[in-house]
């Protein structure tokens, strides 16, 4: 090793010097957060932990390549592939083929189904074809609707049977929220805030220690919240009927279709935020409790060791036991009340 | 502590430890983040920043966003929001009036983002709505 000789001046400066690289490096970390677009919305990872870049790449990658495989619109992804081959069975990449039988575990008879995409289509929320369709179309739609109908005939392959089509949409962001947080660990990080089109991932916490602090949107002003909850390394995932409707003589026609009926959730509830380790069953859950409605849902809560937020079209929110620590009522101002 | 004895400061050291001490601050402060004061409210298109304006009472500007589709923004005084918007999901004008630093509204179709920067959000996120 190379010695160094300091004089004595050198030798007063040089642990002086080092206090001043120490103290200069002990500023506020620094926050990096990237944004991009994919799976038909906006996304953002943020983070304070040091050199996150590569990691953060990794994460976008990992969104990017998952919709490379669910897309219903990219003719090459794996699931427009199999929704356009006629009830053909279809070769499929391994991870395709787990994310399909995933989403298929998912399913809860007449209350969350992943072949749900023919009726939805029918209804065309949130695009200049929405209508209210007729009686008749959604029966024919409904009868394509069941999981049953996903099968996998031989390995490697996939196939849909009945004239079934599936939409990955209920999941598909949670699925993307779990392998972006997979990413981000593999690549060192370890403190993040995980922000796909209303799925969150809050990985570990701030750098000042504390938990991260999520919102959970006012139904009438998504812009503000009625409610906090402070987490770390969970999802928490919202499905309101807020964001994707139209309205049609005075009533509003929303994003999430009942499958029992073919038509949009009418179960007295504006939205379910649901908080899970895992996102892929917090967004297929928050799907199933808002379809689901406020007694069933609890109920469904408590018989399934699941967490949920509930605000009804009354203005009433009710919380699950488990979440008692953490939540924090907010939404006095606005007209809210928090059930006992 | 019997370095700091061997190291035998005198008067002359202790104005070099209080120098250090003071350009150690100021260069630690150049990496707080702003706290408190001022909103900014900052637009962006694919992801490039288009305007960066402070909110303050009394101001008002419309800013007419063409791509996609045509997005009318709207700032007044402390408020932003999509006043209009030609896109068929109308998401961007549903987020409504952002008001508090930390709130986002996006229009997908316009890849155009309102972000409210600075002052001292009380949330980290907001699920199921306007995003950070």
């Amino acid at each position: 090793m190379m010695k160094m000789h300091l004089s004595s001046p050198g030798k007063r400066a040089f642990p002086l010097l080092a206090l001043l690289l120490l103290c200069a490096g002990c500023g506020a970390p620094k926050e990096y957060e990237a944004g991009f677009f994919a799976m038909d919305t906006y996304m953002s990872i943020r983070t304070y932990d040091r050199n996150p870049e590569e990691a953060v790449t990794a994460a976008e990658r990992a969104v990017f390549e998952l919709e490379g495989q669910i897309s219903r619109t990219r003719e090459t992804a794996g699931v427009a592939r199999l929704n356009a081959a006629g009830g053909a069975a279809v070769e499929l990449p391994a991870d395709t083929l787990a994310i399909l039988r995933q989403a298929k575990e998912l399913t809860v008879p007449g209350v969350f189904d992943v072949t749900i995409c023919a009726v939805g289509d029918l209804w065309g929320i949130n695009t200049e074809a929405s209508r209210i369709p007729p009686q008749d179309e959604i029966d024919a739609a409904l009868a394509t609707v069941s999981s049953e109908n996903l099968t996998f005939p031989a390995d490697g392959q996939a196939q849909l049977l009945n004239g079934a089509r599936l939409d990955l949409g209920a999941v598909g962001k949670g699925i993307a929220a779990d392998r972006c947080v997979q990413a981000l660990v593999q690549n060192g990080v370890e403190n993040a805030l995980v922000y796909l089109g209303g799925n969150i991932y809050a990985l570990g916490g701030k750098p000042d220690g504390s938990a991260w602090s999520i919102g959970i949107a006012d139904p009438d002003d998504p812009g503000s919240y009625v409610a906090t909850l402070d987490v770390r390394d969970t999802s928490v995932v919202t499905t309101g009927d807020y964001e994707r409707y139209f309205i049609q003589d005075g009533v509003r026609y929303h994003h999430v279709i009942n499958p029992a009926t073919g038509a949009p959730a009418r179960s007295g509830l504006r939205s379910v935020t649901v908080v899970n380790g895992s996102s892929t069953l917090a967004d297929a859950r928050s799907t199933t409790l808002f379809v689901l409605g406020l007694e069933d849902g609890l109920r469904y809560c408590a018989e399934n060791g699941l967490d949920a937020v509930f605000i009804t079209e009354s203005k009433q929110i009710y919380v699950t036991e488990g979440l008692r620590g953490c939540f924090t009522f907010r939404g006095e101002e606005a007209g809210y009340v928090l059930a006992p | 502590m019997s370095w700091l004895r061997s190291l035998r400061l005198r008067p002359g050291d202790l104005a070099i430890v209080a120098l250090v001490l003071l350009i150690a601050g100021g260069v630690a402060l150049c990496f707080l983040p702003r706290t408190g004061g001022t909103v900014y409210a900052e637009i962006y298109q694919d992801d490039v920043l288009i305007k960066r304006v402070a909110l303050a009472d009394g101001l008002r500007e419309t800013l007419t966003i063409e791509g996609a589709a045509v997005n009318e923004i709207c700032i007044d005084g402390q408020t932003v929001c999509f006043s209009e918007s030609t896109c068929p999901d109308q998401v961007c004008v549903r987020s409504g009036l952002l008001t508090r630093a930390g709130q986002t509204a996006v229009c997908l179709p316009n890849r155009v983002i309102v972000r409210l920067t600075g002052g001292e959000p009380e949330v980290d996120i907001i699920a199921g709505g306007a995003a950070r």
